[in-house]
């Protein structure tokens, strides 16, 4: 019996190898099934959405002018492939007339730039960008829309043989045309994946390439319309902020890159249907974090990215900027659970970071670390099981016993008992209400630890009955009597402040102290703004940039909220935007967020770090809200000596994104089948795919590649993260820097509380070591001190949390790793 | 002199005339009014499924009986008079905003919030609409109707009967 498939694959492979000549001594790369057969068997159109054959690989290139050509140059484009060279007399010409003559039957969308043509060359020796450029003129193509594209030669084949599944190869006998290559015209769409071969050669083919082009083109569905001209006005930005920034003090002279494709990191986050198909208004589109530890201890730190559709990932840090995926050796991959968060913190004090891992009622996950990066679930055990709406996790030692506490913020039910089709339960339609409705609210836990992994809930006992609307709080000696008080966050309303009276019970202070909150409030880190020797408190709010559409010339502004106080609820009491709390004295602080410049738009959390090693703490903000909204940009504000921040976002490479990227695809539906009453399927048919503005939602600072400056990594609600490399340690003539660890005996092992003031000449630095790391999450990491110009440090003030102040004298060279232990 | 007086005597005389047609023309049908004198207008307006509906009391004033007057997605004012606008949702959070006149509200299902308005002169108002935060392309914007309250008693009684 005949198996039809091969005999598929064989008449297709005739079809892909006719290249220039045809000789027999071509390479054959294995090409898969699927390529040869979509070639053969889809020569009527259908109705069916063309299927995904492959995905082109990231590639490096140049162009006929010159200048780099990678997919990114692509990214959100449909475009027609195929593989040339200038001097082949065969079918070259051939193709290059055929796809001439396309171009200007599709000429409507290559001038909408919603379709390109690409022309790689196969003789890249003979095939410089001159000679390409000549070629195109030859030919007629027009220059915008049809790249002809050479480089290296190896890169080049390997991209047709590997990327695009064809075959090239040499007949060095023949000198007329020495090499051979396929025919084939290939359909990539925006996303860079293969939608269809289709052989040059054949006047039918190519008909119906036009055919399946004009479909791949409709499938792109920009929501808001306006979504892929973002980068235009991100241009406009940049150049705006790099005159600006030249009027500054700060020392900027230096860059991110994004190398997320060189680091390995291969996660991808993934949302419910209700943050994209669906349009709900709802807590899931609150994303997710990601947490950091040295989960083996090889002295690298490794990263922990939560998802909330196909499970949370660890990637270890082998060091130079590369990752590996060790998700099932280490046991943490909960899939099938709605990811929100985690926290890393040694909650045996065994000398390893432990993992609290929260999701939407799939039941909160207590993993113990082995300590050598393989965890143990023992969530029942240690009596921390809840399955609700929880947050983000709070490790503190509330009572000073040694031990670290867990505080378990819950947002409230903001969901149904229904399920979709992607296992998340859905939410209630009104979820963005659901503060005004009392039987939705879901106190937030304490959980007191026992010792030796068991916790206890005593929320009741110690009198922390907190309802808020919270995704995060921050422990904080708010009255400076040496016992860790808490600051809860709330996202619809007052954030409150418990007092704690001596590890006994809490005291709700919260107006007094903090008479007005951001209403919105999404991320909180205490640290000392202005080196004054007191520890500041910063908040972000995302909720009250939603009440009206800004353009960027208003995004350093506070929001001009117009929602009704039936919606707010807080009697005026409220900031409409971030909140920098510069602390005064015991339980006393003056609001200055404006006046230093520390608004921005559409926030989620933040991470603070020197990343300029000048001595004082920046800021990075992971922002944007995704669909349907507009692109908001990450911020990235240098602090300018304490006395305020400056935006640096573009002078530093943050932004635009790598390949101006500002758009993501969201979701799939199909017009002409089950989706057909779905709001984009309105005067569409067959298979859609709506676009997104992308979106950061969480990051993390510390150095990534352990060169001495701070790098960051972001969590993207949808997308893949960003791997933000710096290049301070390369660019700066002196770099000195003093990283801190702490290794608790009496005080917790992870020294969790503890302040470390260090003092190099006269300028001394105050931080406080409380985990919090980035967005609703908690990580293990040293204290990253910046020392400016000072080559040493003659000082170091610890205060552990068990009260004990121990002093260390210098001088410490710059460019240490302290390691020091209670005694 | 006199004869231009006269002229203009005959002119005023023929616009009170028609002015006075046009008033009866609208009168005529609705011997009773669903104004009641000295007691505010309530009007109930839903929001579902990203549209409004709108609910007028009927000849007793009085909403949620049997003679309400569901005026599909047609918010129209009596103008001069006091009118509480009760708003609700059977879905999504929907906000509501008369930014003429600087109000804004909310609708969230089970619950109810109310507006009071009173609008002058006769025009159109803008009505800005949205499900709060969500999906932006929907029907809850438009215009909202302020007419003489005779013209409103007039329309309603249309409506009432069927027409638009």
């Amino acid at each position: 019996m005949t198996n039809p498939l091969r005999t598929t694959v064989a008449i297709a492979l005739s079809v892909l190898i006719a290249g220039c000549s045809s000789s027999t001594t071509v390479t054959k790369p294995s090409i898969p099934a699927e390529s040869p057969t979509t070639s053969s068997n889809t020569a009527t159109t259908t109705s069916a959405p063309l299927r995904v054959l492959g995905q082109v690989p990231a590639f490096e290139l140049i162009d006929q002018y010159g200048e780099r050509f990678d997919q990114w140059r692509l990214w959100g484009k449909v475009w027609i492939a195929d593989f040339i060279f200038t001097r082949c007399t065969a079918t070259c010409p051939q193709q290059t007339a055929r796809l001439a003559d396309l171009s200007r039957q599709l000429g409507d969308e290559l001038k909408a730039d919603r379709l390109r043509l690409v022309s790689f060359t196969v003789d890249p020796a003979h095939d410089t960008p001159a000679v390409l450029e000549a070629y195109g003129k030859q030919h007629k193509a027009d220059e915008e829309s049809w790249s002809f594209v050479t480089g290296d030669r190896s890169a080049l084949w390997s991209l047709c043989e590997r990327g695009f599944k064809l075959p090239v190869g040499e007949q060095t006998e023949n000198t007329a045309n020495p090499f051979l290559h396929s025919t084939q015209f290939v359909l990539v769409d925006q996303q860079g994946q293969i939608r269809g071969y289709y052989d040059g050669l054949l006047a039918e083919d190519v008909a119906r390439l036009k055919k399946d082009a004009e479909r791949i083109v409709q499938e792109l569905k920009p929501v808001p319309a306006a979504l892929f001209d973002a980068y235009e006005s991100l241009k406009q930005r940049r150049e705006q902020q790099l005159v600006q920034i030249e009027k500054e003090q700060v020392f900027h002279q230096f860059s991110f890159t994004d190398r997320r494709p060189e680091s390995g990191i291969r996660f991808r986050n993934r949302v419910v249907s209700d943050a994209s198909k669906d349009y709900k208004a709802t807590h899931y589109d609150h994303g997710n974090g990601l947490a950091v530890a040295d989960v083996d201890g090889d002295g690298k730190h490794d990263l922990y990215f939560v998802s909330q559709l196909g499970g949370n990932e660890l990637w270890r840090n082998l060091g130079n900027g590369q990752f590996e995926n060790i998700t099932e050796k280490a046991g943490v991959g909960v899939p099938g659970r709605i990811g929100v968060t985690a926290s890393f913190a040694d909650l045996d004090n065994d000398g390893d970071s432990d993992l609290f891992v929260t999701t939407v009622r799939g039941g909160n996950l207590l993993f113990e670390n082995d300590g050598e990066g393989v965890f143990r679930l023992i969530t029942e055990a240690a009596g921390v099981a809840y399955s609700g709406h929880s947050s983000g996790v709070v490790c503190f030692d509330y009572n000073r016993d040694g031990r670290l506490d867990l505080f378990v913020c819950n947002v409230g039910v903001y969901t149904t008992d229904e399920k979709a089709a992607d296992g998340s339960y859905t939410a209630h339609k009104d979820a963005f209400a659901s503060h005004l409705k009392k039987e939705r609210n879901e106190p937030s836990l304490l959980y007191r630890n026992e010792g030796d992994l068991r916790f206890v809930e005593v929320s009741n006992e110690v009198q922390l009955r907190d309802e808020s609307w919270t995704g995060d709080a921050t422990p904080i000696d708010v009255n400076q009597d040496g016992w860790l008080d808490l600051y809860v966050l709330n996202m619809q309303g007052h954030n409150e402040y418990y007092e704690n009276i001596g590890g006994q019970r809490f005291e709700k202070r919260s107006r007094d102290v903090f008479p007005k909150t951001p209403w919105g409030a999404m991320g909180v880190k205490v640290f000392d703004f202005d080196n004054d020797g007191q520890l500041d408190l910063y908040i972000t709010d995302m909720h009250s940039d939603m009440s009206q559409e800004i353009g960027p010339e208003a995004e350093h502004l506070k929001a001009q909220m117009i929602w009704p106080e039936s919606l707010l609820q807080t009697n005026g009491a409220s900031l409409w935007g971030n909140a920098l709390y510069r602390r005064t004295g015991p339980s006393q602080f003056e609001e200055v967020s404006d006046r230093v410049g520390a608004e921005n738009y559409w926030p989620w959390g933040f991470s603070v770090g020197d990343l300029n090693a000048d001595g004082w703490d920046d800021v990075f903000i992971a922002a944007s809200m995704n669909f349907p909204f507009r692109y908001g940009i990450n911020s990235l504000l240098l602090n300018q000596r304490g006395e305020k921040f400056v935006a640096a976002e573009f002078a530093l490479g943050v932004e635009p994104r790598r390949g101006n990227r500002t758009t993501v695809p969201w979701f799939e539906v199909e017009c002409s089948g089950a989706d057909k009453d779905h709001l984009d399927c309105k005067d569409r048919k067959g298979h859609v795919s709506v676009w997104s503005s992308i979106g950061s939602r969480s990051s993390v600072m510390f150095d990534l590649d352990g060169d001495g400056d701070l790098d960051i990594v972001t969590n993207d609600f949808g997308s893949e993260p960003i791997v933000l490399i710096s290049d301070l340690a390369e660019r700066a003539a002196k770099l000195n820097w003093l990283t801190v660890k702490l290794v608790g005996t009496a005080s917790n092992r992870d020294g969790l509380g503890a302040t470390v003031k260090v003092t190099a000449g006269t300028q001394s630095y105050l931080k406080v070591l409380d985990g919090k790391s980035g967005y609703l999450s908690q990580s293990v990491l040293p204290l990253y001190f910046g020392l400016g110009d000072a080559e040493q440090v003659d000082a170091l003030e610890i205060i552990w949390p068990s009260g004990k102040t121990q002093t260390a004298n210098g001088p410490v060279k710059a460019g240490t790793a302290l390691e020091i232990r209670e005694e | 002199m006199k004869h231009r007086w006269f002229a203009w005597f005959a002119v005023m005389t023929t616009l009170l005339v028609v002015g006075d047609r046009e008033f009866r023309s609208e009168a005529a049908p609705t011997a009773e009014s669903f104004l009641r004198p000295g007691k505010p207008l309530d009007i109930h307006i839903l929001g579902r499924d990203c549209r409004w509906e709108v609910t007028y009391p009927g000849r007793d004033g009085v909403l949620a009986t049997a003679d309400d007057i569901i005026a599909g997605n047609r918010l129209q004012l009596p103008a001069g008079t006091s009118v509480r606008l009760h708003l609700h949702s059977a879905d999504f959070v929907y906000s509501f905003a008369l930014p003429e006149l600087n109000l804004r509200e909310i609708a969230v299902p089970d619950m109810t919030f109310t507006l009071s308005v009173s609008a002058q002169p006769t025009g159109n108002l803008t009505l800005r609409g949205g499900e709060m935060c969500g999906d932006r392309r929907n029907e809850l914007s438009g215009t909202v109707v302020v007419s003489s309250p005779t013209a409103w008693n007039t329309w309603l009684h249309q409506h009432r009967n069927g027409h638009d």
